[in-house]
């Protein structure tokens, strides 16, 4: 937890271990939160939560034995998996949980400075093969060409610094919109993956929102963790 | 021998036209009250009457003919009807039985490649 005695390594960017400061971290989540919130400017980060669901549903159909023909993105960040078998409760489960995950690994990854222009191209070519596998229609085409464009224009860049910040913004914005989706959900009466799972497993569909903010909101404390022990270590 | 009414009333018809309708018209008559009049013995017969007793009875052939016409009514031409349409009725109820069965047989023997096939090509959607 935050030291009182460690206050003057705040006044550093990022310490040895790639983490921000404990200062430069609430920066970034404000940052992050307040693009969020922008009215154009938050839609392209909208899709990278979107699609990280999405693909979290596509991982976990296939990881459960089932096949994934394709899925879809929308521009209002609205997404589907369309696949063959697999165990529903998993699959359904995993779309907000993995968006979540995928949010906490890239932050770790974003706080790896030597490994910051492979997790770009990692995560691109994730978005690129995606693209090729299960993307069917000009629009999602669309909106993942965009996210390619998103994760493998910064390999551009010479500052590896702006790359770990950018890199760990857009992982805490796909946490951030990890968080707020699913209370869209509560909303929606026999729709959507919270409908989906009580329906398979009888447990009330609110019970699952809140499962989800719960995992999400763990996420985030997962990375002041991280920031704070790195912190303390100086 | 409302048929037969209706003959000579289409006949009466087409003689309209014809050179000499007085003649025509009245031979067609006579044709028809013979006609009627045999068709009536000849039912008579069929029903085990003698001679003697047809003669007795043309006394008053107008009302003879008129029972044996509602007797030929109701001996004749309903009772086979009644028992054809009876059968026929009753052919039909076993045929839609039979249908019904062979309905359901056919919706239950593929019940399982149905099931087999709906969980292979069916997709599953989620949001």
């Amino acid at each position: 937890m935050h030291n009182p005695s460690s206050s003057a390594l705040d006044s550093k960017p990022q310490n040895s271990s790639g983490a921000p400061s404990r200062s430069r971290f609430f920066f970034e989540l404000m940052f992050a939160f307040l693009i969020t919130r922008l009215p154009f400017i938050s839609v392209p980060f909208k899709w990278l939560e979107s699609y990280f669901h999405e693909l979290s549903h596509g991982l976990a159909t296939i990881l459960t034995g089932g096949s994934v023909s394709h899925i879809q993105l929308f521009p209002n960040g609205a997404g589907l998996c369309f696949s063959q078998g697999g165990w529903p409760v998993v699959i359904g489960f995993s779309g907000y949980f993995g968006a979540a995950l995928w949010g906490y690994l890239i932050f770790i990854l974003a706080t790896w400075p030597k490994g910051i222009r492979v997790s770009f191209a990692f995560l691109g070519s994730a978005v690129v093969l995606t693209t090729l596998l299960w993307g069917r229609d000009i629009l999602t085409i669309s909106i993942l060409a965009c996210l390619a464009v998103l994760f493998l224009l910064p390999l551009k860049l010479n500052k590896n610094r702006f790359m770990g910040s950018g890199l760990r913004v857009m992982a805490l914005m796909i946490m951030l919109n990890a968080l707020a989706s699913p209370t869209v959900l509560l909303g929606l009466s026999g729709k959507g993956d919270a409908s989906m799972l009580a329906t398979e497993t009888w447990i009330p569909a609110w019970i699952w929102v809140f499962i989800w903010l719960a995992i999400s909101a763990s996420m985030i404390f997962l990375c002041w963790r991280r920031v704070d022990n790195a912190a303390a270590k100086g | 021998m409302q048929v037969q009414q209706n003959i000579f009333g289409t006949s009466q018809a087409h003689s309209s036209s014809a050179p000499n309708p007085n003649g025509a018209s009245s031979n067609i008559k006579t044709n028809s009250n013979i006609d009627a009049t045999q068709q009536v013995e000849r039912a008579k017969r069929s029903q085990g009457l003698d001679t003697s007793q047809i003669d007795s009875a043309s006394v008053n052939r107008d009302e003879v003919e008129t029972q044996l016409e509602v007797q030929l009514a109701e001996q004749t031409t309903p009772e086979p009807l009644e028992s054809r349409l009876g059968a026929k009725l009753e052919y039909e109820r076993a045929l839609q039985g039979s249908d019904g069965a062979v309905a359901h047989y056919l919706a239950n023997e593929h019940a399982a490649a149905r099931e087999e096939i709906q969980q292979m090509v069916g997709i599953d959607t989620y949001a």
